[in-house]
């Protein structure tokens, strides 16, 4: 039988499972000649593949949080659509993403990894102009510095978080 | 394929699984089919690109 595997109680299912699964109705569509959804449900087990031992609740929720991530960058990096995240006044900042900046760099405390994520999409934000990423530096360091640049703010805020951690290392 | 069309597909294999008494499974396919929700106009295989690299980022923050 190809769709039955006889399991009706509720449980969690792996993603692996739910592979196994696709890969069967893979066959049946290759078999009723519908190669176009079997390249598609072939290309989604694929896809799948790296979070095989995952539970697909735990998956699908990790997903969501990254596809809306995801979305949410591309919608500012896009210059055509008029519904930029960037504000387009030359003097206006962008407070939302500033927020969440400030807040995912403080949240990290003295936690290096924890901080060097945060400090990843940070650099990684193609959304953050210059003013935005400055600002994100004058909250987290506590300063009124102008920089320059956004390597020079990137830079400050690391020297922040090193100096934040050498100072709680002395106080042990 | 889009994935509006595909989502289709998934919706007719959740119904064979819920019709062979395979809940769980069923559920998890409404589940993916969920996270398709909103992208009808995309591309399956860009969506899949993207589904892809959820782990990428995980485990980069991981190994930090």
């Amino acid at each position: 039988m190809i769709f039955g595997r006889g399991n009706s109680e509720k449980r969690s299912v792996t993603v692996d499972e739910l592979r196994s699964t696709l890969s069967d109705f893979e066959l049946f569509c290759e078999s009723i000649s519908a190669g176009g959804a079997a390249k598609d449900l072939k290309a989604l087990c694929d896809a799948l593949a790296p979070h095989g031992a995952k539970t697909v609740e735990a998956f699908c929720a990790q997903a969501t949080t990254w596809l809306a991530r995801s979305h949410a960058k591309l919608r500012g990096g896009k210059k055509s659509t008029g519904t930029r995240a960037l504000p387009k006044k030359s003097g206006e900042l962008n407070e939302g993403l500033i927020q969440s900046h400030v807040a995912n760099l403080r949240q990290a405390n003295i936690d290096r990894q924890v901080f060097t994520a945060a400090f990843e999409r940070l650099q990684s934000d193609k959304s953050l102009r210059s003013p935005d990423l400055a600002e994100i530096a004058r909250r987290y360091v506590d300063s009124v510095t102008k920089y320059k640049s956004k390597a020079a703010a990137l830079a400050d805020i690391s020297r922040a978080f090193t100096e934040r951690v050498r100072f709680a290392n002395k106080l042990r | 394929m889009k994935v509006g069309a595909f989502l289709k597909v998934l919706g007719a294999a959740e119904q064979l699984q819920r019709a062979s008494g395979n809940e769980a499974i069923a559920d998890a396919l409404k589940s993916v089919s969920g996270l398709l929700a909103g992208r009808e106009t995309m591309n399956v295989s860009a969506v899949a690109s993207l589904l892809a690299s959820v782990e990428d980022v995980e485990e980069a923050s991981l190994n930090r």
